[in-house]
């Protein structure tokens, strides 16, 4: 790294001085101290150079000493929040690191049986055991195979998908977390799928851009940027209809530069795909058949229908990789394209950064789809690190699993999100402390059955079992047999995959129908097998009772001042007394998020 | 590379993460002309009609050799043509009316249009995540300090499923609701009222300390939409609002789109801090069977039941005073704007007896806000095909660009408003180009 001797340039040029940087200093404030070092911060990085450490002379403080590091994450993380002088937060204790890991990759927390084990288990290892249990699990395959669903964006939604097809995909997607495919065999699978949609899953990823009416160049072009926006994390969408100079400059340097020629030759890689619609019985249903052209190249013809986007212009275009340049060695164009991209680092980088997200609250590039790749090292708030996770990702077989585990058994995972000091706003792309996630809708039905222990069977077109986790679902728009837990999906902002995107955001009508909703109320009375009814029937005291219900919701006993006030509410009536809590917890402010 | 900012203030409590600190959303001002909103409007009722009403048949009525002849369009001062045999409520506002007939649609497919109509953007997947509706940016700029009494949300959707807040911030969501007269379901708890608060005190007992310190904004912000779903719960006046006898349901023709312009009256007169109000109301799509009798979406039953409810509306509103601190009625300070996706083919009518979509030509109602009656902005041909004047300063077809500059200047909102940032990066411009004064109110309505 040559930052030091430019950090200094740049200091003396701006005018800054960091001599020594001792906050002891009486002559330099302490305010002012921090303020230089934001200021030089935002500088130096908008000039593009990456900080490791902010002036050769700042004392390492050395925070992070206390702090065992697991592995690479650790030492970027740890390095950086030294070199900062951020302190980070202490480690998670046992019930928060339990129920945030179970949370992140079944979608629920734990079993209340397992958490008090694993509360009493007295070995060293146990939290990386209990990381390998977890992704060895059934429920690790329904939350992953749901994953990539939302990836890919598997839905009937958009009319070109059917209901046997969908079903298919995310069969597909079972099968595949299930027996540890690795992710870009997923990725190839997906981009060079062939035949008939109603039975071939992966064929589905092909039909969803399909544009029936448009010219089939429309078809091409979104699917060209459905891979790129899935597998690069690129937004490519942008350049399909325009060159990127004199739109894109505010946004995406890369793309900036980018013409629509480049954006065709990427498309040509899928221009020998051929849509063929055929109608299968004599209601009317039809299936959609995708295959390939012997030879064609990306044409501009598009007599008839005007189509989507303003007229190309020029061709026939050959592939290029439009992100390496590289031309394809063959003319089994999907294939190539295929083999390209899940060569290239951006792919590794593009999935690894999904994955970080999704652990650790924020993406080491954010938003996940839209990197910069002329800006990678000062967009990333941690470059470097991200290009060892993708590299070491690729180099273990594209394995999720390897590369979930490679950040779950980091210390950085597992740091609390109690912040001993006065936090910032700067200090959450540094990771110093664990960000609070809000949980998503799914998560959020299946976390109140696992609360309140009634299972709920959901009976979905085309699936012979019923399921009972929303984990389970092949869509978003399921179960559309069982309104009450449909519409409490949807108000908590799950999207329909297509046209209506998916949020986080609480809102009040959210807020009531946790409240109110006969969804969750009917599971918090001393009725049938609910929780409430199972403890109120064993002999244990109140405080045992109370002790549970903590447990099994928000996967922690009660703190003291919880305690105090669950026991002063102690009325007459146990029964009463119970189900109140049972309410009272789900509606807790800390039970819809993930921390 | 610029990361999405709000400036928050916390409090430098050592222990804590956060305080629950009086916080307000508040991006960043990119650039803004120094111009003069006109403010006279305190709530907007913004009625979509969905599909795309006949220009023709509605605001731009004029006769034809394809005018069957009970249709009895009326002329009225100031230019406003009426169908009283459509509209005959209506009609009796003809003085209060303005209605805008150089008005052209950038979109010619539903979709498109809708969303055109609901944010002033065109859709594009690049900017949907982040692109807020106007109710939202009205929700924004007019919704956030609420005095104790203003429990209800800013921007209210009504059988509606209104385009979201975008990059603003889930605070600023629609608040849908059905009119289905029974209240909202989830308003009432199952167990009943005293139970509930039995309950809800326990939780706020429990929840005392994370109150107190929440983990994240999120949490902040959650703590917020638990009081305020509260204050909504149990809140007679809050419950009246969804809740009408099947004598005033009647009188507003006992239809979905009716019953959504009494709650919409009732929310208005209430005045408890909802600003934007959406109706969607269907059915306008009228490719077939215009004049058809034996056709159920006819323009008769059409424009019958959307009379039934948007007259007694613009009654009970002319008869409601003002809030504190406007003069004239509650009409005087609520703008009402019914426009839909774009207008119909011209002249006669297509083989199906029906009109189809028609970009060229659009017509826009507008009334009380401010908005002076009786006046029509811009002439159509005969045939209602062209544009043959303008009829405002810009001298060039209204888009909805304008409108919504037109809606936020009445409402006090300063339409040429740049503001930051995006996750994208990218700025948000209330109005597109506006601040260089490419699009700007139609002032003329004034």
């Amino acid at each position: 790294m040559r930052i030091p001797l430019l950090m200094s340039s740049l200091i003396l040029s701006s005018g800054l001085l960091l001599q020594g940087g001792d906050h002891d200093c009486p002559a330099y404030p302490a305010s002012m101290w921090s303020f230089n070092a934001e200021n030089l911060e935002y500088q130096a990085r908008s000039m593009g150079l990456m900080m490791v450490k902010l002036a050769a002379s700042v004392p390492d403080k050395g925070f992070t000493a206390a702090l065992s590091r697991q592995n690479f994450v650790d030492e970027f993380i740890f390095n950086r929040l030294d070199a900062e002088g951020v302190q980070p937060a202490g480690l998670a204790s046992d019930e928060e690191f339990m129920r945030r890991i179970t949370i992140d990759l079944t979608g629920r927390p734990p079993d209340v049986d397992q958490l008090i084990s694993f509360l009493a288990d007295q070995s060293s290892n146990k939290r990386e055991r209990l990381i390998d249990s977890l992704l060895n699990s059934d429920a690790f395959v329904d939350r992953w195979a749901f994953w990539l669903g939302e990836l890919v964006r598997n839905t009937t939604a958009s009319g070109n998908v059917s209901l046997p097809g969908r079903n298919a995909l995310h069969k597909y997607f079972r099968d595949a977390m299930q027996n540890d495919v690795p992710f870009s065999t997923i990725a190839s699978d997906l981009i060079r799928a062939s035949g008939d949609s109603r039975s071939n899953g992966p064929v589905n990823f092909v039909v969803r851009s399909y544009s029936q009416g448009d010219p089939v160049q429309d078809s091409w072009d979104d699917f060209t940027a459905n891979i790129s926006n899935a597998f690069l994390g690129v937004p490519s969408l942008c350049v399909s209809c325009h060159d990127g100079a004199r739109h894109l400059e505010p946004v995406n340097t890369y793309l900036s530069h980018r013409k629509r020629r480049d954006f065709w030759a990427q498309s040509a890689f899928v221009a020998p795909v051929i849509f063929n619609r055929i109608q299968i019985d004599v209601v009317g249903n039809t299936t959609i058949e995708v295959s390939d052209r012997p030879a064609g190249a990306y044409t501009v013809n598009t007599r008839g229908a005007v189509g989507q986007r303003p007229l190309r212009s020029g061709g026939p275009y050959t592939p290029v990789y439009m992100w390496t340049g590289e031309r394809p060695a063959s003319t089994n164009y999907r294939a190539e394209l295929a083999r390209i991209m899940t060569s290239d680092l951006q792919f590794g980088r593009a999935i690894a950064n999904r994955v970080w997200a999704h652990l650790m609250g924020v993406g080491i590039v954010d938003p996940v789809d839209g990197f910069d790749l002329e800006r990678y090292d000062t967009q990333a708030s941690h470059p470097e690190l991200l290009n060892a996770l993708a590299s070491d990702f690729m180099q273990n077989g594209s394995n999720l699993r390897h590369l979930i585990r490679t950040i779950a058994t980091s210390t950085a995972y597992q740091l609390s999100v109690h912040y001993p000091g006065t936090w910032k706003e700067s200090y959450r792309r540094l990771f110093a402390r664990k960000l609070v996630r809000p949980l998503e809708a799914e998560e959020i039905h299946d976390s109140v059955l696992q609360a309140t222990g009634i299972q709920n069977l959901y009976f979905v077109d085309g699936i012979d079992q019923p399921l009972s986790w929303a984990m389970q679902l092949p869509d978003t728009n399921e179960p559309r047999r069982s309104n009450d837990a449909l519409s409490f999906m949807t108000v908590f902002g799950r999207g329909n995959r297509f046209d209506a995107l998916r949020t986080s955001d609480s809102s009040v009508l959210g807020t009531l129908s946790l409240m109110n909703s006969a969804f969750v109320t009917n599971k918090i009375a001393n009725q049938g097998s609910s929780w409430v009814a199972r403890l109120l029937q064993m002999q244990i005291s109140d405080d045992e009772l109370l002790d549970r219900l903590f447990l099994q919701t928000l996967s922690r006993k009660p703190t003291a001042g919880e305690r105090q006030a669950a026991t002063a509410r102690r009325g007459k009536s146990r029964t009463e007394w119970a189900e109140d809590l049972q309410w009272a917890l789900l509606n807790k402010l800390d039970f819809l998020f993930n921390y | 590379m610029l990361n999405r900012r709000q400036f928050i203030e916390f409090g430098t409590k050592s222990v804590t993460a956060y305080a629950l600190a009086d916080t307000l959303a508040n991006f960043e001002v990119f650039g803004q002309q120094a111009v003069v909103p006109r403010n006279t409007a305190k709530t907007c009722i913004f009625i979509q009609m969905i599909g795309g009403p006949t220009h023709l048949e509605t605001w731009d009525a004029k006769p034809g050799a394809w005018t069957p002849p009970d249709l009895d369009i009326r002329s009225y001062t100031g230019g406003v043509t009426m169908s009283n045999k459509l509209f005959p409520m209506l009609s009796q506002h003809a003085s209060s009316l303005v209605l805008l007939r150089s008005v052209e649609a950038w979109e010619a497919a539903h979709d498109r249009a809708q969303y055109y109509v609901q944010t002033a953007y065109a859709k594009n997947p690049a900017f949907q995540r982040e692109r807020p509706s106007l109710g939202a940016v009205v929700a924004y700029e007019l919704g956030q300090k609420k005095r104790p009494s203003e429990v209800l949300p800013s921007f209210i959707g009504i059988n509606a499923n209104p385009i979201g807040p975008g990059f603003l911030s889930a605070e600023f969501a629609p608040f849908n609701v059905g009119s289905g007269g029974n209240g909202i379901g989830t308003l009432v708890h199952p167990q009943g009222r005293d139970r509930f608060l039995r309950r809800y005190s326990m939780l706020q007992d429990l929840d005392q300390s994370l109150r107190a310190s929440p983990y994240d904004k999120e949490m902040q912000d959650l703590g917020n939409f638990n009081a305020s779903a509260r204050s909504l719960m149990y809140n007679d006046v809050v419950d009246s609002m969804f809740r009408y006898t099947t004598a005033e349901r009647d009188r507003f023709g006992n239809s979905g789109f009716g019953n959504a312009c009494i709650v919409a009256r009732n929310i208005i007169k209430a005045d408890m801090g909802a600003r934007f109000v959406t109706i969607m109301h269907g059915g306008w799509d009228q490719h077939n069977g215009l004049f058809n009798l034996n056709n159920g979406g006819n323009i008769y039953n059409q424009g019958r039941q959307f009379d039934m409810g948007i007259g007694p509306l613009m009654d009970d509103l002319k008869a409601s005073p003002a809030p504190a601190g406007r003069t004239g009625s509650l009409f005087d300070s609520t703008l009402i704007i019914a426009m839909g996706d774009f207008g119909r083919t011209p002249g006669n009518l297509n083989s199906g007896g029906g009109r189809d979509h028609y970009r060229n030509v659009q017509a826009v109602l507008m009334a009380g806000g401010g908005a002076r009656g009786p006046k029509v902005i811009g002439q159509t041909d005969a045939n209602g095909a062209r544009i043959i004047d303008f009829g405002w300063s810009q001298q060039r077809t209204i888009r909805m660009e304008d409108i919504t500059a037109t809606m936020y200047s009445a409402l006090g909102i300063n339409w040429t408003k740049t503001i930051g940032d995006t996750p994208s990066g990218r700025r948000y411009e209330y109005v597109q180009y506006a601040s260089h004064g490419l699009y700007s109110p139609v002032d003329e309505i004034f």
